[in-house]
């Protein structure tokens, strides 16, 4: 069932054994593994089903360098099913390599093998309606995908990898209705996580509250934190009591450090010679509708052998700010920023200044393609704005076989770059949270390398030049600041109490129940987009949850708890 | 054993006499109302009568011992049939009745419905039907043998409803992946799988008094069903249905659709390729979650299900070979 905080009396005191925080992917993902197993299961939402200004509120927060890090009220929602609300939808693993300790990343150890969340990858396509689990350009579609660059084999970079897409589904409006329909799940909207009190090395109850001023506190035998890696932080900080003075789980002083987002940025002329043989750098679908696309990933040997994190590169469009690119369709989405959601505009746009002229010249082009341009938006609107499957990306080629480069590259462990609590409180008299995001000179080198390879393995083929300004590409891969919507690390997952907030379980150390379902909890951030990782380490960890909490189980020792 | 089957013609009467011809220690006969099919043709005993009408019924049980009812139509037509074999079966040595119902009895109901369990009260005209035939055989003489046997939704090779109607949909990008909507289960049916039930039906010992749900013990859902379907006939990549083409279709397409639908069968132009409409009953189905099959029922019955990949290729090749 579903029901809201608001209607609750003041006071209340809700039990079950399981309390689960958050009703984002994870969270939701997590509460649809136990619909029917025989326990009941407290689902508590700040937001409601919808998004609504006073609650996305609750996210502002303060920013350290603004230059470097979106406002915190964007690229996350406060709302049932969270920030699945605005997602891209981009699908891919992690990869073995991003497990390993790499002696020359610091803090670069999971305590678990890529298996151990391998094996959830299936059920979290599935969850996120990505396809089949199926990342190779060769098998994903029948007859195998056409090639990126014909002709092209590239010794440092793997272009039969794959990113897939989600719809992108929104898992409130996917499965609300099997949480309504479910009659051992409680979905509780509106209710605000605000203190986490535990005593000695167990969670006792959750307080929650409303902003119209109802508190409730939860009983549970166990918690889960479902939030996004910011509220993660946020709120085990906040959280602090005689047992925990630096908040729960923050012994070590881990919470809220090494805070990972992503390296990107658009980069570089790639230039196709004539004859070079056919590019294609757009998508295909899969048999059941799911769009998939190739990329360039970088090689695990050439990360180990030049010592650099994991990256990918993609072919892009030309930058839509400069009308060089001589393309109607760029420049009317160019000018339509106004109409463009904050998320997607700022990686479309950057943040270069409209100026008379430039409006001219955008204006210029559309006028000298006038009906490529409207049969474009044409189709748009039919294949993205109406489709409920939704074309992942904008895709225009070039007129003169100019490419730039899409760089996504893995972020490394810095344990200065933070998630603390803030000055400034909410409407509800929290902190709120403060972001100082840092990255580090390696971060930088991961993507200078991987476009000299990149330029090597063109040289060497001779179909392409790359060119690109080596003195720029801290600015260009800095210019939007951290990415978007990806916050990773802030309650790493760890060996030890002294490497990390969680253990290989997802349990928070010191505590004997209160499991952390979140981006938080990934000690590397990987080259991928995090959603479908998050999914599958909740499906893990409901697994666990089960063999604890299902009729039969047994108590845990008290040696485990204090493991 | 000598078997008669009622309702010959239609789409199980004719795949169930067929199959019962070819077993040895039985003689079929098949019970028509018109000469739809020949089945003398087969060396088929057919003997043709208006089922509805005791007389006939009464004529039509000469030496039989066995039969089973399959009669589909009006709500006449079906009341009728049944409450005429159980009237005269008693005159006319017969020892069982297997009748032919329909999950439809329990409507308004959801969750595990197993074969005993009560039947429900709303529905449509068949569904009442259904009900009232089922309580006449209830109350028929205890001496005689009865089994109801209730098909869920059949599907395969010559299915219209549940594969050919399904089939065009997919086609015309009309359904598809369902995404919420379509995550109720899909309680189906293999056409074969009923025949087979019908076989085990007659022969199974200790069966008496009982009612079986034939459906798929474990059933997949609409969106599993209906994506497998369109991939093995080669309609992808499947269409993701959003919830505004489908309340397009069950708002607005749907009551003009299906008044062309009746005017067409009144004007007799039954065979006018009018689309399918997709009511908004049609489309409740695919989010119910309703289960009717248990494995128990195939045991007694002696049925080994076809599997769903087996059951689909073979309607794709059916509908792909016209």
């Amino acid at each position: 069932m579903i029901e809201t905080a608001k209607a609750f009396q003041n006071g209340t005191v809700l039990e079950a054994p399981l309390c689960i925080i958050g009703a984002g992917p994870a969270g939701i993902s997590l509460a649809l593994q136990f619909i029917d197993a025989g326990i009941d299961v407290l689902l508590m939402e700040a937001g409601e089903r919808e998004h609504h200004d006073e609650n996305q509120t609750l996210y502002v927060g303060e920013v350290a360098n603004e230059a470097l890090h979106s406002p915190l009220d964007q690229y996350r929602h406060r709302q049932f099913g969270g920030s699945s609300a605005t997602w891209g939808g981009r699908c891919i693993p992690f990869d073995p390599i991003d497990f390993e300790t790499r002696d020359w990343i610091s803090g670069s150890c999971w305590p678990i093998g890529h298996g151990e969340v391998a094996k959830h990858y299936p059920q979290a396509m599935a969850l996120a309606e990505a396809g089949d689990p199926i990342f190779d350009a060769e098998a994903a579609v029948e007859g195998a995908m056409c090639p990126m660059i014909e002709g092209f084999s590239p010794s440092s970079f793997d272009d039969s990898s794959l990113e897939r897409f989600s719809c992108p589904t929104n898992f409130a409006h996917r499965y609300g209705h099997r949480l309504e329909a479910a009659r051992n799940i409680r979905v509780v909207l509106n209710a605000n996580c605000v203190a986490l009190d535990a005593e000695g090395a167990v969670m006792r109850h959750a307080e929650f509250r409303t902003l119209t001023g109802i508190s409730l506190t939860v009983k549970a035998r166990h918690f889960v934190l479902a939030t996004g890696g910011i509220e993660v932080a946020r709120l085990m900080l906040a959280s602090r009591g005689k047992a925990h003075p630096n908040g729960l789980g923050n012994a070590g002083d881990q919470v809220g450090r090494t805070y990972m987002c992503h390296i990107a940025g658009t980069f570089g002329a790639l230039q196709f010679k004539p004859g070079a043989g056919r590019v294609w750098h757009g998508y295909e679908q899969a048999w059941d509708g799911s769009y998939c696309r190739r990329r360039l990933a970088l090689r695990p040997e050439k990360q180990r052998e030049h010592r650099i994190g994991n990256a990918v590169l993609r072919l892009h469009h030309p930058r839509l700010p400069d009308p060089a690119h001589g393309r109607g369709i760029l420049s009317a989405i160019f000018l339509a920023k106004p109409f463009i959601s904050y998320e997607y505009a700022k990686r479309l746009h950057g943040g270069d200044a409209m100026s008379a002229g430039l409006w001219l010249r955008h204006a210029l082009n559309i006028m000298r393609e006038p009906l490529g341009t409207a049969g474009f938006l044409l189709n748009w609107i039919n294949v993205r704005s109406l489709a409920a499957r939704k074309f992942p990306s904008l895709i225009v080629s070039p007129r003169n076989d100019c490419y730039s480069l899409d760089i996504h590259a893995e972020q490394l462990p810095n344990p200065d770059s933070r998630v603390m609590l803030g000055t400034g409180r909410d409407a509800l008299g929290m902190h709120q949270a403060r972001v100082d995001w840092r990255y580090l000179p390696l971060d930088i080198e991961t993507v200078r390398k991987s476009l000299a390879l990149l330029k090597a393995d063109l040289a060497a083929w001779g179909g392409a030049d790359l060119s690109y300004d080596e003195t720029g590409i801290e600015a260009a891969m800095t210019r939007d600041g951290a990415y978007g919507g990806h916050h990773i690390g802030t309650a790493r997952m760890g060996v030890s109490p002294e490497a990390g907030v969680v253990d290989a379980d997802c349990r928070v150390f010191g505590t004997s129940n209160l499991s952390i379902a979140s981006a938080a909890v990934f000690p590397t951030s990987s080259q991928a987009n995090p959603t479908l990782t998050i999914i599958a380490m909740a499906l893990r960890l409901a697994d666990h949850l089960k063999a604890q909490l299902l009729p039969g189980a047994p108590e845990l020792s008290t040696e485990e708890i204090n493991r | 054993m000598k078997v008669l089957v009622i309702g010959a013609g239609g789409f199980v009467g004719q795949r169930l006499v067929r199959r019962l011809a070819q077993l040895d220690e039985i003689t079929v006969v098949a019970g028509l109302r018109r000469q739809r099919v020949d089945f003398s043709a087969e060396g088929i005993e057919q003997r043709i009568f208006d089922a509805s009408d005791p007389s006939g019924m009464k004529a039509a049980l000469q030496g039989i011992t066995h039969a089973v009812n399959v009669v589909m139509g009006s709500h006449q037509a079906m009341t009728g049939t049944t409450a005429a074999l159980v009237n005269a079966a008693g005159a006319q040595g017969l020892t069982r009745i297997v009748e032919f119902s329909s999950t439809a009895v329990f409507s308004d109901t959801s969750g595990y419905i197993p074969g005993n369990a009560p039947l429900g009260a709303g529905g449509d005209a068949y569904a009442r039907a259904k009900r009232e035939c089922e309580r006449m055989i209830g109350a028929a003489d205890p001496a005689l043998e009865t089994v109801i046997l209730r098909p869920a939704l059949i599907y395969g090779p010559g299915a219209e409803q549940w594969t050919a109607r399904i089939a065009r949909l997919l086609r015309q990008r009309r359904l598809g992946d369902l995404g919420a909507m379509g995550d109720g289960l899909a309680n189906l049916i293999h056409v074969e799988d009923v025949v087979s039930s019908a076989i085990g039906a007659l022969k199974a010992t200790g069966i008496s008094g009982k009612a079986f749900n034939l459906a798929n013990p474990a059933p997949v859902s609409w969106n599993t069903y209906l994506m497998d379907f369109a991939r093995v006939l080669g309609y992808t990549p499947v269409h993701r249905v959003s919830s505004r083409q489908m309340k397009l279709e069950t708002k607005l397409l749907a009551v003009p659709l299906k008044i062309a639908e009746k005017l067409a069968v009144k004007a007799r132009l039954q065979r006018l390729p009018l689309p399918d409409a997709i009511t908004p009953g049609f489309a409740r189905l695919f989010g119910q979650e309703i289960r009717f099959g248990d494995a128990g029922t195939f045991q007694t019955l002696n049925v080994a299900l076809t599997p769903l990949d087996v059951g689909l290729e073979q309607s794709a090749r059916w509908i792909l070979q016209g």
